[in-house]
């Protein structure tokens, strides 16, 4: 087989995104075939336009959600082999690879309770994405799970934003410093958590653990707990997928990847 | 001891059971030498060393260096170890509106799953086997591994053999189907933490229907069986396991019992989303209410318990299902309303407990694989 795949991003330049683009391309050219990534500054929302957008590949790969409804709907019409990462379109039946989120954050609340913490602050993740509402909603249910509870200020916007999430612990902390543990959506946001924290003079992990979502070279230099939803091999994980289904494998539904606790020292 | 057998067939299958013998030696931990296995085994250690041979040869063993000597010192041996990753296995179960399947090493390690929602009017169970088929085709991209087989669990009797021959003919490796709450049963002896597996476990599945699976011998044994349609204890007439248990039936009082509770969805957009959880959830931070609902529960369900208990003389019952949101106060309940039925020693000897899991069902299918395959879990 040859030919090429086209990989369809917001931003090739995003840590997430680059590291997907990493891992699928890994696989693809082992396979023998190319990659062409397309850079798209808005969101494609246009059904007439699917076919000019992916003219000349085999199948494509949507790393954020770039392509709209309408236009995925159409490739699907048309037999165009897709696959989506980190998200879904619900009723096209459009097949997605995805981390475990529900595992993951059961795995971190554990892991803390374990250690003695209950006092939780969490730093979210962007709502308009399904990692950022899937994160939040599993981190809620592992409270119920646990008898805990965490109050409504406690809950901090962090956009996927190192920057951001950074910010609002440092409002957090001019406010209140009662808290025992911070969990971050992703894990980049957690280590500029930590280093806010450390900066205010709050000793982490012995004044206030500090987990994160998701793992790479960064978490480790960091000393981050995570868990390992690594993203690079999400994008092998995605690539292979989409790589059945343009050998001729008719593929429904959604694969999640398993995200394993690594301890480390925060 | 020899055995002497004229068909072929006969000399196959003691081949495979000697293989068998060798392998399950090793994976237990009961030899890690061809000398000690020649202990443990019975057999020669001609037929132990050609055999080990073989499970390198396929990679389910490795060397993994020298041993001590014996105590009449010697060559030092060769130290062998089951490699759990040699192979994978899919495990596919019918879990409420969707079939969801794990892609999982020998030891239940498992790396995928691959969700397939059902449609309303969609039979997760028809002849064709397109529903389990997918799950198993979305998780094929994802083998690291040879896939060793393929086994399902599905709901009530499930649909027998021609699923079985329909998967097998598609995906080319064998393929075992059975009761999903027999298997859950089975996945929490072979695989769960902190399960006694020499014990006896009852699984009690309550979520669309009401199951039991039973487990024992270390997960050699297992049967299940399909509750919903009892009407014991006595009810009102025509009041079903079901009626009393299944989530449609308790919804609507969920969703009272949570009327007055605030939305805890992440998005404005999403609708309000009912559970076992919130319900306990509720109650824990004083909805009088969800309290009442969760004690009649555990009242409702204590006889069905105290019935297992009696029966079956388990060492550990575990809940399974939606109804395990309920959490630890929930088991704390039962107990109570249970000793009012059985000999108070009876139940002081079982444990209970929750089993989380939506994937039981898929993981003591890879169970059902892995033993009936390579006879692991037999004891």
């Amino acid at each position: 087989m040859t030919g090429s795949l086209g990989l369809y991003t917001n931003d090739v330049a995003g840590v997430f995104q680059r590291s997907v683009i990493q891992g699928a391309r890994e696989v693809v050219e082992r396979a023998g075939l190319s990659v062409a990534v397309t850079q798209l500054a808005e969101r494609a929302e246009d059904g007439a336009s699917a076919g000019a957008l992916t003219s000349g590949t085999l199948g494509s790969l949507v790393i954020t959600n770039v392509l709209g409804d309408a236009v995925l709907a159409a490739l699907v019409d048309d037999g165009h082999p897709v696959t989506l990462v980190s998200h879904r379109a619900h009723g096209l039946g459009v097949p997605t690879v995805m981390h475990d989120n529900r595992q993951g954050m059961r795995q971190l609340v554990e892991h803390l309770v374990a250690v003695g913490r209950t006092r939780f602050v969490y730093v979210g993740g962007r709502t308009d994405q399904l990692d950022g509402r899937e994160r939040e909603r599993f981190f809620r249910e592992e409270l119920m799970r646990h008898s805990l509870s965490v109050p409504p200020g406690r809950f901090l916007v962090g956009e996927f934003e190192p920057s951001i999430a950074a910010a609002s612990v440092r409002a957090l902390l001019r406010d209140q410093r009662g808290f025992d543990a911070v969990f971050a959506a992703d894990y980049l946001m957690a280590i500029a958590v930590i280093t806010a924290l450390r900066d205010q003079g709050v000793a982490v992990p012995d004044e206030v653990s500090v987990v994160g979502f998701g793992d790479g070279p960064e978490a480790v230099a960091a000393g981050l707990t995570v868990v390992s939803a690594d993203v690079v091999e999400l994008g092998r994980r995605s690539a292979r997928q989409l790589l059945a289904q343009v050998r001729g494998e008719r593929l429904r539904g959604y694969t999640v990847i398993r995200a394993g606790l690594i301890v480390r020292d925060s | 001891m020899t055995v002497r057998l004229r068909q072929p067939g006969s000399m196959e299958q003691l081949r495979r059971h000697n293989r068998h013998l060798v392998l399950r030696a090793i994976y237990s931990g009961a030899a890690e030498s061809r000398a000690e296995l020649a202990v443990v085994t019975g057999l020669t250690k001609p037929t132990v060393s050609n055999l080990v041979g073989e499970l390198l040869a396929d990679g389910l063993i490795s060397e993994r260096g020298p041993g001590r000597s014996g105590e009449s010192g010697g060559k030092r041996p060769t130290l062998l170890s089951f490699e759990p990753r040699a192979r994978q296995v899919i495990g596919v179960s019918v879990v409420g509106s969707r079939a969801l399947g794990v892609l999982s090493d020998l030891a239940g390690e498992t790396s995928a799953l691959h969700v397939r929602e059902l449609a309303p009017d969609e039979d997760a169970l028809d002849a064709d086997g397109s529903v389990v088929s997918d799950v198993v085709a979305g998780l094929l991209p994802q083998l690291d591994a040879p896939l060793l087989g393929i086994g399902a669990g599905l709901p009530g009797a499930g649909p027998g053999s021609n699923l079985a021959a329909t998967l097998r003919r598609r995906f080319g490796v064998n393929v075992h189907l059975g009761n999903q709450a027999e298997l859950s049963a089975l996945g929490q002896l072979a695989f769960a933490d902190g399960v006694e597996q020499d014990g006896t476990l009852v699984n009690l599945i309550v979520d669309g229907g009401i199951e039991m699976g039973v487990g024992m011998a270390g997960g050699a044994v297992h049967y299940g069986s399909d509750l919903a349609e009892l009407t014991w204890p006595a009810g009102e007439a025509g009041d079903t396991l079901r009626d009393r248990f299944a989530w449609n039936s308790l919804r609507p009082r969920v969703v009272a019992a949570l009327g007055g509770e605030p939305s805890v969805e992440v998005s404005e957009a999403e609708p309000p989303r009912y559970s076992y959880l919130r319900l306990k959830d509720a109650a824990v931070n004083g909805n009088s209410a969800a309290a009442a609902l969760i004690d009649e529960l555990a009242r409702d369900l204590a006889p069905v318990v105290a019935w297992l208990v009696a029966s079956v003389r388990p060492t550990q019952v575990s809940l399974g299902g939606r109804l395990s949101d309920l959490g630890e106060s929930f088991l704390a309940l039962l107990r109570r309303h249970a000793a009012a039925h059985v000999p108070i020693d009876q139940l002081d000897a079982v444990s209970l407990s929750f089993a989380y899991s939506d994937q039981l069902g898929a993981m003591g299918a890879v169970a059902l694989v892995v033993q009936a395959e390579l006879e692991l879990l037999s004891s």
